[in-house]
């Protein structure tokens, strides 16, 4: 799909949030690992408030009613495809969850990129992909 | 005639259906389907919803403030949890984009928050001792039954600038939608009805010129809160004037936006576009003519060509779409007619919106963003109200020659200047005799906490929607002088 209004980047990034946690919804409440689990319980957390901020902009900030049309986003770049059972992604979730992470630091800078005529929705795009930068170490020292 | 449902009226806290015999048909602009049935009410059905009104305006106004208030936050709430459901409502019955959707809910949201400042926005005033041992204070006091005339192109919005603050006040209401794009409406009440306000405090009748004739020539109500053309408008401020009642009447409008050769051309051509194809063209506030200086006129024409052949035109509820459709045949016929009698009259056609095609909605009423240059002020499409996603170029010498057309035409609804200096836009905000001046904005719409202006054609009334003009006018003052012996 092409992104071409702030609406719809919102709108997917909500989609995408939906299937993260789903994500560690599962993995967490299916962890035998303490410290793995207690930061799929963190990250599940953040994922909340990620889809109340996103929700909240949508329904907050395109008040404006701004036409400008944004040209080079699709949403198909960004898509997780996360199978919730039976791949062989389930036995390494860490691994998943730094895919997904990554997926997301990638497409809120890319959002943040795209819209910045509206500095304030902008600016959030990009706080959220440094949170999502600061998963990603998260979880690259537990898996070390 | 489909299966889609006959709306029903919402009188005295319940849902009632009309006895009508003329039942109209509601379409999606975008995709021609028949969404809902409505019927043209009665007078009689009229008269009853106005004496339910007068029957609960007896007991709500002594409602406390503060309780009124509550039942708004109540709404607040629902409306946000509902945010998408009316949002999409708006789309597929206006035609609107789902972001402008939103953004139309949210505005409308908006004026509820407002409304639950009730207690301390109609506070009066007081002084002591205006004579020896007198003091003095002003009270506001609630009037009665008020009603809005709302149009087609905000189903959800416009009722909203009205409805909470006449409602707040300790009036009660009578709405009556657009016949055009009345489902909105229905959401909302389905959400009023939820929240349990008093039956009889706020109505909704459907219908047409009837309806709105019964409600003006009543004795039992006291206001009308109008927003809609210039014509119908006159007609609605005289009956409401002959019958003694408050209006306030806000009209047609051609707004000007003047480009100084010292503007960001980039930023103000996106503003531009925003401004003349938003919402199709179909905004009171809508950008139409563009008065450009002539140092930047080719630079600025070239920049608004480009970023118009960028507008992607579809139906509305799918995301990414940048335009949707205008509200009817009727109007994309009228669109079309307007741009046929420019070229006739020498304007230059830089893009054509006649002929745009959407895949899967050959039907829909869409027309794409057109563009005119060397239009001159005397053309019909720099005079006359298009409602439609026309832009017109208009050269100007001077700020001056500017200023002379802007004031020439009868319309004073809005008007913009895009400069980078502090100079010209005191001048223009000063001189320019329009009711919501944009310095470096597309589309001056006062929030809810701000008056919606409007001058010459574009208002009849005193006192605005919205802010503190809609305190005053859903309000009487009663002055109480007091002497204790």
């Amino acid at each position: 799909m092409d992104l071409g209004t702030t609406g719809a980047i919102l709108s997917f990034a909500l989609e995408l949030e939906k299937e993260i946690g789903d994500f560690y919804s599962m993995h967490h409440s299916g962890m035998q690992d303490t410290s793995i689990k207690e930061l799929f319980e963190t990250l599940r957390k953040a994922q909340m408030k990620r889809e109340r901020i996103l929700s909240r902009f949508r329904r907050e900030n395109v008040t404006e009613m701004i036409l400008e049309p944004i040209h080079g986003f699709q949403s198909e770049e960004f898509k997780l495809g996360i199978s919730m059972k039976g791949s062989q992604e389930e036995t390494n979730p860490v691994e998943t969850a730094i895919r997904i992470e990554n997926n997301s630091r990638e497409f809120f800078l890319k959002a943040s990129e795209k819209t910045a005529f509206l500095p304030e929705v902008s600016e959030e795009f990009k706080r959220l992909a440094d949170r999502a930068d600061r998963h990603i170490e998260l979880l690259k020292s537990i898996k070390r | 005639m489909t299966d889609a449902p006959v709306l029903k009226n919402y009188i005295d806290g319940e849902w009632v259906e009309s006895n009508s015999n003329e039942i109209r048909e509601v379409l999606n602009p975008a995709t021609t389907e028949v969404i809902a049935k409505v019927p043209m009410s009665t007078v009689e059905e009229t008269e009853l919803a106005i004496k339910v009104a007068n029957k609960a305006f007896a007991r709500w106004r002594r409602t406390i403030p503060i309780t009124r208030a509550r039942y708004f936050f109540d709404l607040k709430t629902v409306m946000e949890e509902r945010f998408e459901e009316l949002a999409r409502q708006v789309v597929i019955e206006n035609g609107k984009t789902i972001d402008e959707a939103r953004g139309e809910i949210r505005r409308g949201i908006e004026n509820v928050e407002v409304a639950t400042g009730i207690p301390t926005l109609m506070m009066g005033y007081n002084a002591e001792d205006v004579a020896v041992d007198i003091d003095e204070m002003v009270i506001r006091q609630p009037m009665g039954v008020f009603f809005t005339l709302a149009p087609f192109n905000f189903p959800s919005m416009v009722p909203l600038w009205f409805l909470p603050t006449a409602v707040a006040c300790g009036n009660t209401f009578i709405l009556k939608p657009s016949p055009i794009a009345p489902v909105s409406s229905m959401k909302l009440f389905e959400l009023i009805d939820e929240i349990g306000f008093p039956p009889g405090v706020i109505n909704l009748v459907h219908g047409d010129v009837d309806v709105a004739n019964a409600l003006l020539d009543s004795p039992g109500t006291k206001g009308v809160s109008f927003v809609g053309s210039t014509p119908i408008g006159r007609k609605v401020y005289e009956r409401a004037a002959a019958h003694g009642k408050r209006a306030q009447v806000q009209a047609g409008a051609k707004n000007f936006l003047l480009v100084m050769p010292d503007a960001d051309l980039e930023r103000t051509a996106s503003a531009l576009m925003t401004s003349c194809y938003g919402c199709a063209g179909e905004r009171c506030l809508a950008g139409a003519v563009i008065l450009a200086m002539e140092d930047i006129h080719e630079s600025l024409v070239k920049i608004l060509v480009d970023k118009a052949k960028m507008i992607r035109v579809g139906d509305g509820l799918k995301e990414g779409v940048h335009m949707g459709p205008v509200i009817t045949a009727k109007s994309k016929a009228r669109t079309i007619d307007f741009i046929e009698r420019a070229l006739k009259e020498g304007a230059n056609l830089l893009l054509d919106g006649r002929e745009v095609e959407i895949e899967g909605n050959q039907d829909g009423f869409f027309v794409g963003p057109t563009i005119f240059d060397e239009v001159t002020p005397n053309m019909c499409i720099a005079q006359e109200e298009i409602f439609g996603p026309v832009m017109s170029i208009v050269k100007v010498k001077s700020y001056e020659e500017a200023l002379d057309i802007i004031h020439a035409n009868p319309f004073g609804n809005a008007a913009s200047i895009f400069t980078s200096s502090g100079k010209w836009a005191r001048k223009f905000s000063y001189e320019v005799q329009a009711g919501n001046i944009g310095i470096n904005i597309g589309i001056a719409a006062p929030v809810a906490h701000f008056p919606f202006s409007g001058m010459k054609d574009s208002f009849f009334g005193d006192l605005h929607g919205q802010g503190q003009d809609a305190i005053r006018f859903f309000t009487e003052d009663k002055v109480v002088i007091t002497r204790w012996f």
